[in-house]
């Protein structure tokens, strides 16, 4: 039902990650050749018959290394944003709740956080903890939990002054359960809006730590790392630097399109005339 | 549009610095953290497994590792506070200098990108604005989301590939002479060198920012279209050109300045990138750089310096919200 109510560009945007999604869960859909398969003889080969979007500066085939690639991309992406929606809806609706020193202590640290542009904490973090895919989750976590809690405090502030909030505490109703039953629900469609569109910006972030080398460490088919080996190979292979770039590119097309659709109709303000 | 008043602002005006203070101690404390997050000891993991005993033990002591954790902690936020930032590991130089030296760079890269997303951005959302429905709207905005898409790396590349590679119009790699300085002295082919080298990195650090810039004003130029003010203009017979530009466009321009605002101090995070794509000798590059070869002291100094400024910005940007909107009244 809700589907049939999504914008079309909304829909080519699922589209898009249906295809992706797909990749990622049954590669063999679309390749049966081994992402980490060399063949030196045909390196930095051009799309052929064999290799249909051509091989990278080893000899492997492009293709494949994409298509297992999306695997790394949407479970960092998956990860960082459901630990960040985590962190985030829980602190925000602390603060927004208990108010006073809880909320005092909680804004403050979003607002440390805020203090650094999110590619440069992130980068930082990445750096400490070391290069690999476990620390890149949790440097973009630390990155995006700041924007859930900001917007779910706003509601939760909004939220507890409500009737119906009194009216639960009326009837015996304790703070957990008002938190859990009736406040939460509020919170979930800008959170929802929020992490779809978040999706795409950690998709970003991770090709970007992949791209300077502080991100998934090769030889794990990340998308970040091909494209920064293919920028070595701009005049002889650009196909690398292209295709790769493009699968980086379509993915967070998706999740914006998606993102901006269901904001249109969660949010009344966004809705076509 | 009246500002506030003169007493209000300059106490609304403290009150946002001094809420600087709490928030640059945060940011040097979690900077400080990074230190403590490398795995196993920080001194052998800075210098390197085959340092000697002496060598570690002086770096500790250097850095003050060889005490407690609250001792350190109060030791590196008195250096920070003092502008002492420490000397680099690699480069032998005190990181200030380090600091100071590729800033200009990287401020440099930041006003010429934004100028660019504002020359660019605005003009094509009041278009699409004006021509809403038709092609030109979904065309323009459909470039627009496929902005907001583009990673900057990949623009970066496709960039270098097209005008350095293929056509071998523009240099692809560093800087040439700074452009205020060039400018200051008049020469055309000191200007021109230092236009064709920001070029290419100034346009892809500008192309997220024009594309989000137009949505918004597209955006923002609708909603106000809508107002009742608007609706009176046009009944008392002013034409559309008044209409847009003397009623519409001049309220749509309050969130646009403020989101302008913050893409300058999103610039300054986003030039890390850009500056190791082209090669440009700004700060963003000195952090990619350090990282690479561990020399913390320079990733700590930079990323706090960073912060600060990108957190000097958003205050700045309040203010001249708060300055020219008369409808904010801050208590």
């Amino acid at each position: 039902m809700m589907l049939r109510r999504l914008t079309p560009s909304a829909k080519a945007g699922m589209a898009v990650l249906f295809v992706i999604i797909l990749a990622a869960a049954v590669p063999v859909l679309f390749t049966r050749v081994n992402p980490d398969e060399l063949d030196i003889m045909a390196r930095l080969s051009p799309p052929s018959a064999g290799h249909p979007i051509g091989t990278d500066h080893i000899g492997r085939d492009l293709l494949s290394r994409l298509v297992y690639g999306a695997r790394v991309s949407l479970l960092v992406a998956v990860a960082s944003v459901g630990g960040a929606v985590a962190i985030g809806v829980l602190l925000g609706l602390l603060a927004g709740y208990y108010g006073r020193w809880a909320d005092g202590t909680i804004m403050r640290l979003v607002d440390v956080f805020l203090a650094f542009p999110a590619i440069l904490l992130a980068l930082a973090l990445v750096a400490a903890l070391g290069a690999g895919i476990t620390s890149v989750i949790a440097a973009l976590v630390l990155v995006f939990w700041t924007q859930y809690a900001r917007v779910v405090r706003a509601v939760t502030l909004a939220e507890k002054e409500k009737a119906y909030v009194e009216a639960a505490r009326a009837i015996g109703a304790g703070d957990v359960r008002i938190l859990a039953r009736h406040i939460f629900p509020n919170v979930l469609s800008p959170v929802i809006i929020l992490a779809t569109l978040g999706m795409g910006t950690a998709v970003v972030a991770e090709s970007a730590l992949s791209f300077l080398g502080m991100g998934v460490q090769p030889p794990a088919p990340s998308w970040g790392w091909t494209l920064a080996f293919g920028t070595r190979y701009l005049r002889d292979a650009p196909h690398i630097a292209t295709f790769s770039g493009l699968a980086i590119m379509a993915t967070v097309l998706g999740f914006n399109l998606l993102g901006d659709g269901i904001r249109d109709l969660l949010d009344p303000k966004f809705r076509p005339q | 549009m009246s500002p506030l008043p003169l007493p209000r602002m300059v106490r609304y005006t403290t009150r946002r610095l001094l809420l600087l203070v709490p928030v640059a101690l945060g940011a040097a404390v979690i900077t400080f953290v990074l230190l403590l997050l490398l795995p196993g000891d920080p001194a052998i993991a800075l210098l390197g497994q085959e340092a000697s005993g002496p060598e570690i033990a002086r770096f500790r002591n250097l850095l003050g590792l060889d005490r407690p954790v609250p001792i350190q902690l109060g030791l590196y936020l008195w250096r920070m506070a003092r502008g002492d930032f420490g000397r680099s590991i690699t480069l032998d130089a005190p990181v200030l200098r380090l600091i100071l030296s590729t800033l200009p760079a990287t401020l440099e890269l930041a006003i010429f990108s934004i100028t660019l997303a504002v020359v660019g951005g605005i003009p094509l959302g009041l278009l699409a604005a004006r021509r809403r429905g038709t092609a030109v709207d979904t065309t323009t905005m459909l470039l627009a989301q496929l902005g907001v898409s583009m990673p900057v790396f990949w623009l970066g590349v496709l960039l270098i590939l097209l005008f350095a590679v293929k056509l071998n119009w523009l240099p692809s790699f560093g800087r040439g002479a700074p452009l205020v300085a060039a400018l200051v002295s008049g020469n055309a082919g000191l200007i021109m060198d230092s236009l064709r080298h920001l070029i290419l990195p100034g346009f892809t650090l500008a192309f997220f920012n024009l594309a989000l810039l137009s949505r918004l004003t597209r955006w923002a130029l609708l909603e106000v279209l809508e107002e009742d003010y608007v609706r009176t203009a046009r009944a008392k017979g002013q034409r559309e050109r008044i209409v847009l530009y003397r009623h519409a466009l001049r309220n749509a321009l309050l969130p646009i300045v403020t989101i302008v605002g913050l893409q300058f101090g999103n610039a300054l995070g986003g030039a890390v990138v850009t500056e190791t794509i082209f090669g440009w000798p700004g700060m963003g590059r000195l952090v990619v750089q350090a990282i690479g070869q561990r020399d913390f002291p320079v990733v700590q100094g930079a990323v706090l310096v960073l912060a600060l400024l990108f957190s000097l910005f958003n205050v700045l940007v309040d203010l001249t919200y708060a300055f020219i909107d008369p409808r904010i009244r801050y208590g």
